[in-house]
């Protein structure tokens, strides 16, 4: 099967499994790999990074929530946004402009992932959520419709911040999960370890560029494969005429 | 021959004044039980997908889930049938194995369906079956599980020192026996109105291993048949006092104390006044939200002839002015927590609890709150009644080692873990040695801040023996005191904890040490530290399994240690409670709500009595906010009641309650009980609010 239908369909998935409440099942014990609001009337699962603001709450030692997490990053690490993340997969849709990503910049994301946890701490609310652009999208939008929120300084808040992320997808590809993103930056900690991984055969390798073209990050895959901000789509793999670029899933061995 | 006849007629003589002074009284089934009480301990089943064999099943219209449910000792198969938010019932009552239904009786408030069944038990010696009634309550927001609990009792007649009382044994614990005397009840109609008064503080209920005294004599049941026929009742070597009477109608008991300004009080000595007792500790919330009720109570009423005198449950004097100082209380204080004086001759068992006393010092209100107690004032002949929730131990103890060796004049170490199998926080846990002749705890007292849900905690404390230490075996105890709430009532328990202790000659100090666990923070570093060694490895000498070995570790223990604490049910709570302000559809406002003039008007014209419940989390920044306004509405209009139910610790009463959209509980939601209605968040509220009350446009 090609590669990018493969890829669709799990998207597919990890957007059925975003929406599943439409089964009646409610709230489960799952943390969501990706960035998805457990807010969503339609959410079945965790959002990691809406759970983690509340364990920082809470001052409890999150055992539950560290195990899940090794067990996502260690499984696919940032595959999870090139595969799963309903966000993700919007960031997807409108990924126009492949721009070379600002590699300096890329590392905002864990000042993001810093300040939410900071600003959980020290307010001892969900600060981030308030500025997520997927809970605007999976929160604040179906609760207005269904009549529980109301057009208030919260709201539009939400709605600018969507914005900004939107004009900024349009801009840049990928640009909520280059520069953003807490959860991309909390799996880019596995990427290096992670068994979903891009293997590069230098030996076949031509440097002709064709896989940083086609990336949605902005890398250079034949030289940066193994990037904290790489999300293994695999849209390089399939661009690569040699076959120098493969996506596979082991354990990583030291090249 | 003389002697063995001797005997005989002496065995013969013992043998009937057994039976001339134990009571024997024959007790019959009485199919029902709501004429005698309505709290229950319920009980639950779960419901699982796995069928049981051997069953003559109907056909379904959904999809079926059995269990079993053990009574007296057999196994009774209840299938229920789900289609949907819709469920059938069937149960194998008689043993059969074939199927019948059960056809819901009644639907509550909350959506759960209560039906009801009568179960043929069989007699242990298989001879005969009885009647065994049974609620049962099944909820399609907790679909997995089926709650039951006694619909019966068994009554008839005793005499106890020549008087003949009416007496009931009901099946607290619903396990179809009355032999298990520490979970059934005993009721006793002692003031001989003709009616058994069921409820905890009671001076006609006691649990049937208790004994009880009437007019000086102290009995207790001996035994009971297992099914509940038979009832012998006994004298007792042990001495209780009375119980007196607490319930509406009766004189108030009378109390002699030192107030905290160290001045005399005593009930009696305020006859001629309305007196109100505020029973009230710093760790009960809901009290403390009472609190400036109570004193604006006490001022305003003053003058009117009305006492009020507030009785601290707080062990710690710090606590106490802490609290009448942020308050700034006025009324009168007695600081009853050493002794538990007042409390203990009042029953407390949960808080906040408030009694109301009349000028002739009678009891014409027990329970009341807010406006209720100052509509009670008014007119000082309030009878509301207020049944106290049932309080129950939440903690269980072991004590390493098992038995204590020391030797006379030495110091062993032990350590006491608590483990809180509950989802609620037990606070202020304080342990001390129930007084043992030679052994003393080092030092006296120990605590322990909190033990949360789900947890454990331990103690390591010191055993000291005097040098005068009798050589032998001896069974003392550790007393353990904690509080804990549950939406708006608080409990204080008093566990005891048996020590076994050995005291022996020349038992080397080695010997007194005590194995100890494992703790789990050092396991975590261990596997912390691997993980960072696995990183070294890997960057220095490109080596990865380690790593992967380290993670894996991680991952399972993790993993298994978060789900033992239950942290995946704090963090589905955590997904399954919507706070408005924290996703940003509300702001949380810091600033407490002022009503306006038309809201003022509009509470005013308020016809009827209206009954809200608040539902909050006590980390919603929003519901403060909401909580205050109903308040204040309460304030202003004497017919609008109100609670708050907190959806962490009451998450079946809130998902009932149409507290919940698309499987989530958003909070702050305020239900109007009588209509059903809802509303969410605090974006103009007021407005809302009023509508909700019907008060409004």
């Amino acid at each position: 099967m090609r590669l990018s239908l493969m890829r669709r369909i799990s998207q597919g998935v990890g957007l059925l499994l975003g929406l599943f409440g439409f089964t009646g099942i409610g709230v489960t014990h799952i943390i969501f790999p990706g960035l998805h609001c457990y807010a969503c009337p339609l959410s079945v699962t965790i959002c990691p990074i809406g759970l983690m603001q509340n364990l920082v709450i809470y001052g409890a030692v999150p055992y539950f929530w560290i195990g899940m997490i090794v067990a996502y990053g260690l499984a696919a690490g940032r595959g999870f946004c090139g595969w799963f993340c309903p966000f993700g997969m919007l960031n997807d849709l409108l990924s126009f402009n492949k721009t070379r990503i600002s590699k300096s910049l890329s590392y905002s994301k864990f000042a993001v992932l810093v300040g939410t946890i900071v600003t959980a701490w020290a307010f001892a609310d969900t600060m981030f959520c308030k500025l997520c652009p997927a809970a605007s999208i999976e929160a604040s939008i179906p609760y207005l419709l269904m009549g529980v929120a109301h057009v208030n300084r919260p709201f539009i808040i939400h709605m600018i911040s969507l914005g900004v992320v939107l004009v900024g997808m349009l801009l840049i590809a990928r640009f909520w999960c280059r520069y953003l993103c807490p959860m991309g930056a909390v799996l880019s900690l596995f990427n290096r370890v992670s068994f979903l991984h891009l293997k590069l055969d230098s030996s076949r390798c031509s440097r002709c560029n064709a896989c940083a073209a086609a990336c949605p990050m902005g890398l250079k895959p034949y030289e940066e494969y193994d990037s904290h901000n790489c999300i293994k789509c695999g849209k390089c793999t399939t661009a690569c005429s040699l076959d120098a670029l493969t996506l596979t899933f082991s354990p990583q061995r030291t090249s | 021959m003389m002697w063995r006849s001797a005997l005989v007629t002496l065995a013969l003589i013992l043998l009937f004044s057994a039976v001339l002074i134990a009571s024997t009284g024959d007790l019959k089934y009485v199919d029902s039980i709501l004429d005698l009480t309505t709290s229950y301990y319920p009980q639950a089943v779960q419901l699982s997908s796995d069928p049981i064999s051997g069953l003559t099943e109907p056909t379904y219209s959904g999809t079926p889930t059995y269990a079993s449910m053990m009574l007296a000792g057999r196994s009774f198969a209840l299938v229920l049938d789900r289609d949907g938010s819709n469920g059938k019932l069937y149960v194998d009552a008689d043993e059969s194995k074939v199927l019948s239904p059960v056809d819901w009786m009644q639907r509550l408030w909350d959506g759960s369906y209560v039906g009801s069944a009568s179960f043929q038990l069989r007699a242990s010696d298989g001879n005969g079956v009885r009647a065994y009634h049974l609620f049962l309550v099944w909820s399609p927001t907790t679909p997995t599980v089926i709650i039951y609990f006694r619909d019966n009792y068994q009554e008839g007649r005793i005499e106890l020192g020549g008087v003949r009382y009416k007496i009931a044994i009901i099946d607290e614990n619903s396990d179809g026996m009355f032999d298990d005397l520490e979970h059934d009840l005993l009721l006793i109609d002692l003031d001989r109105d003709g009616e058994l008064l069921a409820s905890s503080d009671s001076h006609e209920q006691y649990w049937l291993n208790a004994p009880f005294n009437i007019d000086g004599t102290v009995y207790a049941a001996a035994s009971v048949s297992a099914d509940g026929s038979k009832i012998v009742i006994d004298k007792s070597d042990a001495w209780v006092e009375p119980k007196v009477p607490l319930a509406v109608g009766f004189p108030a008991p009378d109390f002699s104390v030192v107030d905290a300004d160290g001045e005399k009080l005593s009930l009696s000595s305020l006859e001629g006044k309305i007196v109100v007792l505020d029973f009230w500790a710093s760790w009960c919330a809901p009290c403390l939200d009472e609190l400036p009720y109570v004193e604006a109570i006490a001022k305003d009423y003053a003058d009117r002839g009305v006492v009020v005198i507030g009785v601290d449950l707080d062990r710690d004097e710090g606590a106490f002015t802490g609290v009448v100082s942020y308050f700034g209380l006025t009324y009168r204080q007695v600081l009853d927590g050493a002794d538990g004086k007042v409390s203990s001759l009042y029953r407390v068992s949960g808080i906040p609890m408030t009694y109301l006393i009349d000028r002739d010092g009678i009891i014409r209100g027990k329970g009341l709150r807010g406006d209720d107690l100052k509509q009670a004032i008014v007119s000082s002949l309030a009878t509301v009644a207020h049944a106290p929730l049932a309080q129950e131990s939440i903690l269980s103890f072991a004590v390493s080692p098992v038995e204590i060796v020391l030797s006379p004049a030495s110091t062993a170490r032990f350590q006491l873990s608590i483990d809180n199998t509950s989802s609620h926080p037990a606070d202020g846990i304080a342990v001390r040695l129930v007084e043992a002749d030679g052994f003393s705890l080092d030092p006296t007292e120990a605590d322990l801040e909190a033990v949360q849900p789900f947890s454990k905690g331990t103690l390591d404390l010191k055993l000291s023996s005097s040098p005068d230490v009798p050589i032998g075996t001896d069974e003392i105890a550790l007393q353990v005191i904690y509080t804990y709430c549950i939406d708006i009532s608080c409990f204080q328990i008093v566990d005891e904890v048996p020590l076994t202790v050995v005291v022996s000659k020349g038992v080397a100090p080695a010997a007194t040490t005590t194995t100890r666990e494992l703790p789990v923070w050092l396991l975590m570093s261990i596997v912390g530290g691997l993980v960072v060694v696995g990183i070294v490895l890997w960057r220095l000498a490109g080596v990865r399994l380690p790593l992967y070995v380290a993670l894996s570790m991680a991952v399972i223990g993790s993993l298994t240690y978060g789900v033992i604490l239950g942290q995946h049910e704090q963090a589905q709570g955590i997904a399954a409670v919507l706070c408005t302000s924290c996703v940003g559809i509300d702001e949380a406002s810091g600033e407490a709500p002022s009503l306006s003039d038309s809201a003022i008007s509009a509470l005013a014209g308020l016809e009827k009595r209206i009954e809200l419940i608040v539902f909050y989390a006590p980390w919603c920044h929003t519901c403060p906010y909401a909580e205050a306004m109903v308040k204040q509405m309460a304030e202003r209009t004497g017919l609008l009641s109100y609670r708050f139910v907190n959806v962490d610790t009451n998450r079946d009463l809130a998902a009932s309650s149409g507290v919940i959209r698309s499987k989530r509980m958003i909070v702050p939601a305020i239900l109007c009980v009588d209509t059903g209605d809802v509303i969410f968040g605090i974006e103009d509220l007021e407005a809302r609010l009023l509508k909700l009350l019907g008060g409004g446009s």
